[in-house]
């Protein structure tokens, strides 16, 4: 059934574009919607003290410009190749005109520009060069033809903003959480948390705790640190009102509610104690106390004081105090029942509860902040600029902008710091539960892990060190929203997730002006004045947190599915993205609600509507309480909606793993690892490019067993492994432990031949020095003209295309002053200098010679390889072509595997690719291996089988093979196909350790450790144990003596004293004991030191020989 | 072993010499001798017979996005026409044979290549590009590099599937840019496939037995009578065609040499009054060697040579048994005409 509607997917964006729209959208979305708001959202800051004139600043205009080449005259616009190749950072000038108010005596209004530095600027967004560029331009300015940009280029790494789940914005949740009690005295573990978000996406989160007396305080966080407030008092700040009312509005519809109607009673009558009754008073109240960490000063009064931290703490999302006021009774109910037990808490586990942190809304909420930031470090700097220059007239423009400029700080820079480590550095903490680990590189090791890195969403870090392991399991609610395949093994298992392939989340707030008439005419009774609930059986409605009328039970499904139709026709302005979640009155213990959201960064995702026949995008709180088949199969009576396809649940990388409906989920999981892991075509810009280490695979074939996913999002333009002829069989005993044999001949051939890219550089110019260089790269000595270094080209760097071995000359330094020639030594592993670049540092000397080497990299015994179904194994000997097996048509295996590897694994998928993989290439056509395409009545096997069959082979894929050695038939029929295998990066060359001899520490004499530093592998006690049980005296001494910290000593043989030995004329003698029987003993070196340390407190240690007479 | 010298060789097929490419395929059918001399037959082909292949290359310049190693790698892959060590295969020596020091006529063949790209158009350099390099080469041998030749691809009709794309012609090096350049000399030595893949002078070698497939008369008799509608079904089990099934006549044997010994036809059958209808035996005498070239030596070239080969190293050990048992002097002087590559005594021929 093809959906017929104006609403299909049809002509959407590119497949490829749409998985990095997260990033470059929300990018865009921050500088086109939500910086342009910021200076109505700002608070202004006062100037207040008695020596300056009263001033107010506030900021009424920021610009963002475009990367500019500013060292060049012609400022010319900055690419994304340049920053990289140049280690600079891709960033934009951002502008702020700043409005500064004088208040005082003759009033003014002045505002004057600032610079306040280059702002990071994300690939591809709105503000870069690329965006919108044709493949062909993406070329020439040495990117990827289909480059979709998503990063970040801060010193030119590759910085890429993680996503984070985050608390679902607008919803009251009842959580259940002992931490709460560490709250205070009386403190219960009983709450009501809501995330509340402005316009311009500051959050913050307000909690209502309740206490064993049964009242209940609000919290509010302010620069991180929590304040309670009593309930009953912010509702009077919140709204005139009167005790009756107060009762009445919470109480309400169920008087018969004693647990309620008692503590509210008792809560009201309490509050007399302080006298506070009216709105005013009770503001005054609030803000006497917050004022000093509110930062106001004298001239505000304390009911503004009160009124600025609701405007900023409170329910925050809401502008109306009234719309507070309504949305805090329903907090209030939800709390008291969930105390009273008739409402279940709620998980915050689970996807509903959740949205995206999206990297964009991550930047706007530090940019905004780091302005305010701005103004009240100016507003500082104010003063400090009156003492010390007393003459000049601060009420002047000029001294505002010298100010500025002296006492404002560079914001870019600031955001320049967040990308660099991942660090946040930020006042009030961004409503966020982690300062590190916000950003990542966004390695280029393969495509695959590339685009990882884009989708991926982390749970946060404060959840890796938890013991709590209910946040990593795989809830249902996470369906259609997060991968349930694609998360690593180990400590952030369940933590980092990543998005599913239909998984889009919003990116804007939705206009939703004409829901709440629409919900009118649909049987719901608007709030109006009217702060009293209607009778029972009313559930309240909430639109983005903003409850806006009742609606009676019984009409909940009806408005429901009436809105739906509404929404995926897009009638009566009810806006497409618009989540209805309808918490259905039957559903035991919970608060029946009608809780509907537009807002940004939820998940969201399309279904089919079955009733519609249209697509209908879905969000992660509505999709529980909707009936979703996956195949036609599963239709019911009630069903309403069907999946897309079945795969949309997969993430990209987990659905690129072909039949792997047909594999133990396990191995599909350790596929997505390993698939992020192989040597493949990370970029097809080699030359443009100087990652400090790249890999690269030189004959890579695309695969012939594919799925969907592989074509859709750009795979096969990054092929990442060999379609290799596999025998499964046990054939020299090389094989065992998941071992595989690769075929000398197929190795001859450049099967899986690898490169390594790596960049190094030798510089001039000591970093800290920051002085001219008087040495420069030169390789002619002066007089004679002749080289100084034979290997290195004039210019004293060495060629490309030349050969480095550890200690030949790199580059050849000349200083200008010695008249010195100084080489620089290569060291490490042999390599093939790819290119040179020359870099100045922001001069126009050329102080820095990055060399791009290349490794070669042969499959050598112990590198890794892996199919596509999580089956890894190392390459364990190259067996000549010979010897292999063959099959009656001559073909010889390019590898073999043991056939145990798959009885425990069940990787039933790897064996369906390796017949699909012969039947491909017998009939020269790609197979399609997307999962769920067959089932238990169309079944691949037999499918497969009969091309099989057809081509002229057993339709069970085994073949009659014969020995290579001695011509005679093997006994059993071998299984033999292609598969595709995956070179892993993990290589023996990078990881090989010996040691004979070698550095050893300098204080202890024993060898170092670490493979960089030439040092040994520790031989520990359980080793020494192992000696010691096998009775090898002598091995172990070898071991733990001879070869470590051997030495020679002289020793006086009746004191035993090692450390005074003095040397005379007359021979050796004891400086203690003056004795002269001397004689050498051999020691652990490390005894000797003891000896000497002990000797430094003043105790004597003897080595004492007891000779036994 | 049935016999002395009682060996046969008889052709079955030789490849179809369509786009004037010389055979390079053959099937070949041995009676009367044992699996031991025709394994040894396809190991010695795999491992001994030497070619010629671009061993060493010295880069004067290469601006191609194709990395210098690489671009080694895929030269010496290219089959070099080997035909002139066909009839002496000491027309080229080893290079370890070589009286010379740093190589000569005798022990190397030098090709050079030269392009440089001046159009927007990628280049190709292909083999064709390959110039003989200077005087220093042999006439007596012409190694022509040797084209992609068309595969002999056999399925069945009527299975849907692509027409295979065979790239024919010319083998491509690599392709230039423009401004970019590729200058290179190569040298060609021989070699055999022990040491490197490159040389190894057949792509693929087939060594089967010959299948031995009877029917039962009397089982067909019964089948034929009971449940004719069964063998039908039953010639279709075989994956090669084997049977053949007539209407009325029963079914016979008709290719018994295709049998690839799958045995669907005696496991798993869908009847069991078909059960032991046919038998499926190999012969211990019989074999067929189907022997695909790379294009360096044609499939008989590379028989001969593997003969002469094997033929020498067994004279080889006869020679130095003889000699332990102290029943024949050893030629202290061997003339050089007569001696093979393999040298005259145990230890070099193993």
């Amino acid at each position: 059934m093809a959906p017929m509607s104006a609403n299909t997917l049809d002509d959407g964006p590119d497949p490829m574009k749409a998985l990095f729209s997260n990033h470059v959208d929300s990018f865009n979305h921050f500088t086109e919607h939500l910086m342009p708001i910021f200076p109505q959202m700002m608070e202004k800051v006062d100037v207040d003290h008695e020596s300056l004139p009263y001033m107010r600043l506030s900021i009424s205009d920021i610009s963002l410009g475009y990367p500019t080449r500013m060292w060049d005259d012609d400022k010319d616009p900055l690419f994304p190749s340049e920053c990289r190749e140049a280690r600079l950072t891709y960033g934009a000038p951002l502008r702020i005109k700043v409005l500064r108010e004088i208040l005082d005596g003759d009033s003014r209004v002045d505002e004057i520009d600032f610079n306040v530095g280059e702002l990071p600027v994300m690939t591809c967004s709105d503000h870069c060069h690329l965006n919108g560029l044709t493949p062909d331009q993406l070329i020439a300015q040495h990117e990827e033809r289909r480059e979709q940009g998503g990063f970040f280029i801060v010193n030119g790494n590759e910085k890429c903003l993680r996503m984070f789940v985050v608390n679902r914005r607008h919803y009251p949740f009842a959580v259940h959480r002992s931490a709460f009690q560490k709250r205070g005295r009386d403190y219960t573990p009983y709450g009501v948390m809501i995330r509340c978000v402005m316009p311009d996406e500051t959050s913050t989160t307000n909690v209502l705790h309740y206490l064993t007396d049964g009242s209940s305080r609000f919290r509010i966080i302010l620069d991180k640190q929590e304040y309670f407030i009593p309930l009953v008092l912010l509702m009077r700040a919140l709204v005139p009102v009167t005790d009756q009312e107060i009762y009445d509005a919470v109480v309400g519809p169920d008087p018969e509610n004693t647990f309620l109607s008692e503590r509210i009673l008792k809560m009201v009558t309490n509050s007399h104690g302080n006298k506070i009754f009216t709105q005013e008073q009770a503001l005054a109240f609030i803000g006497s106390k917050f004022r000093v960490v509110m930062r106001l000063g004298s001239r505000h009064t304390d009911a503004d004081v009160g009124r600025k931290l609701i405007n900023q703490f409170v329910l925050i999302h809401l502008n109306s105090y009234r719309d507070k006021f309504n949305l805090l009774v329903q907090m209030v109910r939800k709390l008291y029942g969930l105390a009273q037990g008739t409402v279940m808490p709620d998980s915050m586990d689970t996807s509903m509860a959740h949205e995206l942190l999206m990297p964009g809304n991550l930047v706007a909420m530090f940019v905004k902040e780091q302005l305010t930031e701005w103004l009240h470090a100016v507003s500082r700097g104010m003063l400090i600029h009156s003492q010390r220059h007393a003459s000049v007239d601060m009420a002047s423009v000029q001294a505002l902008r010298d100010v500025g400029r002296r006492h404002g700080f560079d914001i870019g820079q600031k955001l320049q710091f967040l990308l660099a480590t991942g660090n946040l550095v930020s006042r009030s903490g961004l409503d966020l539960l982690q300062v590190a680990g916000l950003s990542i590189v966004a390695e280029k090791l393969n495509y695959q892990r590339y685009l990882s890195h884009f989708r991926g969403v982390h749970r946060g870090s404060f959840f890796v060190d938890s013991k709590d392991v209910t946040v990593r399991r795989l809830l249902p609610e996470s369906w259609g929203f997060l991968c349930p395949i694609h998360t690593p093994d180990g400590p952030s298992c369940g933590l980092a997730c990543h998005l599913a392939q239909g998984c889009i989340p919003t990116l804007v707030n939705e206009d939703t002006s004409a829901v709440p008439d629409v919900l009118v005419s649909l049987g719901m009774v608007p709030l109006g004045d009217r702060l009293i609930l209607p009778v029972e059986s009313h559930c309240p409605v909430l639109l983005d947190g903003a409850v806006i009328g009742h609606l009676a039970h019984n009409l909940l499904p009806r408005v429901v599915s009436t809105l739906r139709v509404m929404k995926v026709r897009g009638e009566a302005n009810i806006p497409p993205h618009l989540e209805i979640g309808a918490v259905d009155p039957a559903l035991p213990r919970q608060m029946a609600m009608l809780a509907m959201f537009s807002g940004r960064a939820r998940y969201s995702r399309p279904v089919l509507n079955l009733g519609l026949n249209a697509y209908e995008f879905i969000g992660s709180f509505e999709q529980v309480f909707m009936n979703i088949a996956v195949t036609p199969d599963d239709i019911r009576a009630d069903t309403t909606h069907m999946e897309i396809t079945p795969t949309e649940m997969l993430d990209v990388i987990a659905a690129l793993t072909p039949y792997s409906d047909y594999n133990q989920s396990p191995r599909c999981m350790y596929q997505c690892v390993m698939g992020k892991q192989t040597m493949a075509t990370p970029v097809h810009s080699f030359p443009y490019r100087t990652d400090n280490k790249m890999y690269r695979i030189q004959s890579p074939q695309l695969p012939v067993v594919e799925t969907d996913a592989q074509g859709r999002y750009g795979f096969n333009e990054y092929p990442h492994g060999t379609n290799a002829v596999v025998a499964v069989l046990s054939y020299t005993g090389y094989d065992m432990e998941d071992a595989m044999i690769i075929n000398q001949g197929a190795w001859d051939r450049g099967m899986f031949a690898g490169t390594v890219y790596v960049t190094k550089d030798v510089t001039l110019v000591d970093k800290r020095a920051r002085s001219a260089s008087t040495q420069r790269f030169s390789n002619v000595v002066p007089d004679t003209g002749a080289k100084f270094c034979s290997t290195l080209d004039v210019d004293g760097l060495a060629m490309p295309g030349q050969r480095l071995v550890s200690g030949d000359a790199m580059a050849c330094i000349f200083d200008t002053i010695t008249g010195e020639f100084h080489l620089k030594k290569y060291k490490g592993e042999d390599a093939i200098v790819e290119d040179v670049r020359l870099l100045g540092h922001g001069t126009k000397d050329l102080v820095t010679a990055r060399y791009k080497l290349r490794h070669i990299r042969r499959p050598t015994i112990g590198d890794k390889f892996s199919s596509r179904h999580g089956q890894k194994g190392v390459l364990s000997v190259l067996w000549p072509h010979t010897d292999f097996p063959f099959t009656e048509s001559g073909i010889v295996p390019d590898c073999l595997i043991n056939p145990h590897a798959f009885p425990s694994r069940m990787t039933i998928g790897m064996l369906m690719e390796s017949i699909a993989g012969k039947s491909s290439c017998l009939h020269a056509v790609k197979h399609d291996a997307t999962p769920f395409k067959y089932d238990e009545v169309n079944r691949a096997s037999e499918a497969i089988g009969e091309e099989l069959r057809a081509a002229g082979y057993s339709h069970y894929g085994t073949e009659t093979m014969y020995s290579g050695v001695y011509g005679t038939q093997l006994v059993a029929d071998i299984f033999i196909g292609v598969v595709y295998y995956q070179r892993l990066r993990h290589m023996v060359s990078d990881k090989y350790q010996v040691r004979a001899t070698g550095p050893v520490n300098q204080i202890t004499r024993q060898p170092i450790k670490g493979r960089k530093a030439g040092g040994g592998i520790r031989f520990g006690e359980m080793e020494r144990d192992s000696l010691i049980s096998h009775g090898v005296a002598y091995m172990l001494q070898d071991r733990t003596f001879m070869s470590s910290d051997y030495s020679e000593h002289r020793i006086c043989q009746d004191c035993g004293n090692v450390v005074a030995i003095g040397n005379e004329a007359a021979g050796h003698y004891c400086r203690l004991c003056r004795s002269r029987s001397i004689r050498w003993v051999s020691l652990p070196y490390i005894l000797v030191y003891l000896a000497h340390e002990l000797a430094g407190m003043n105790v004597q240690m003897s080595l004492l020989e007891h000779v036994r007479e | 072993m049935p016999g002395e010298n009682t060996t046969t060789f008889q052709i079955e097929q030789l490849g179809d010499t369509t786009n004037g490419q010389p055979n390079n395929y053959m099937s070949i059918r041995l009676k009367n001798t044992s699996l031991a001399v025709a394994s040894a037959i396809r190991r010695t082909i795999l491992a001994d017979v030497p070619t010629l292949a671009v061993d060493d290359v010295i880069i004067q310049e290469n601006t191609s996005p194709i990395d210098d190693e690489i671009l080694a790698l895929r030269l010496g892959l290219i089959p070099l026409a080997s035909g002139a060590l066909a009839d002496n295969m000491n027309r080229l020596k080893f290079t370890w044979d070589c009286d010379c020091s740093s190589g000569c006529e005798k022990c190397r063949y030098i090709f050079t290549v030269d392009q440089e790209s001046n159009t927007l158009e990628p280049l190709s350099v292909t083999q064709d590009h390959f110039q003989s390099g200077d005087a220093g080469n042999s006439p007596d041998i012409d190694p022509k590099p040797f084209p992609v030749a068309p595969r002999v691809l056999r399925w069945r009709e009527g299975v849907d599937c692509h027409e295979p794309a065979v790239s024919e012609g010319p083998i491509v090096i690599t392709k230039l840019g423009k401004k970019q350049r590729l200058k290179l000399t190569c040298y060609a030595r021989k070699g055999t496939g022990k040491l490197h893949a490159k040389w190894i002078p057949a792509s693929n070698i087939a060594l089967r037995r010959v299948p031995v497939i009877k029917l039962n008369p009397e089982t067909l008799t019964d089948v034929v009578r009971q449940c004719p509608e069964q063998l039908e079904a039953y010639a279709e089990l075989c994956p090669r065609d084997v049977f053949t099934c007539s209407i009325g006549e029963g079914i016979e044997v008709t290719d018994e040499a295709a049998c690839i010994f799958c045995m669907n036809c005696l496991a798993d059958l869908p009847d069991a009054r078909l059960n032991n209808l046919v038998s499926v035996d190999m012969s211990t005498t019989e074999f067929i060697l189907d022997i695909e070239g790379t294009g360096a030596l044609t499939p008989d070239q590379m028989v001969q040579m593997a003969i002469r080969i094997m033929h020498e190293k067994t004279n080889a050990i006869k020679t130095d048994l003889l000699v332990r048992l102290g029943r024949q002097e050893r030629h202290d002087s061997p003339d050089p005409d007569e001696m093979n590559d393999y040298g005259d005594g145990l230890d070099e021929a193993w």
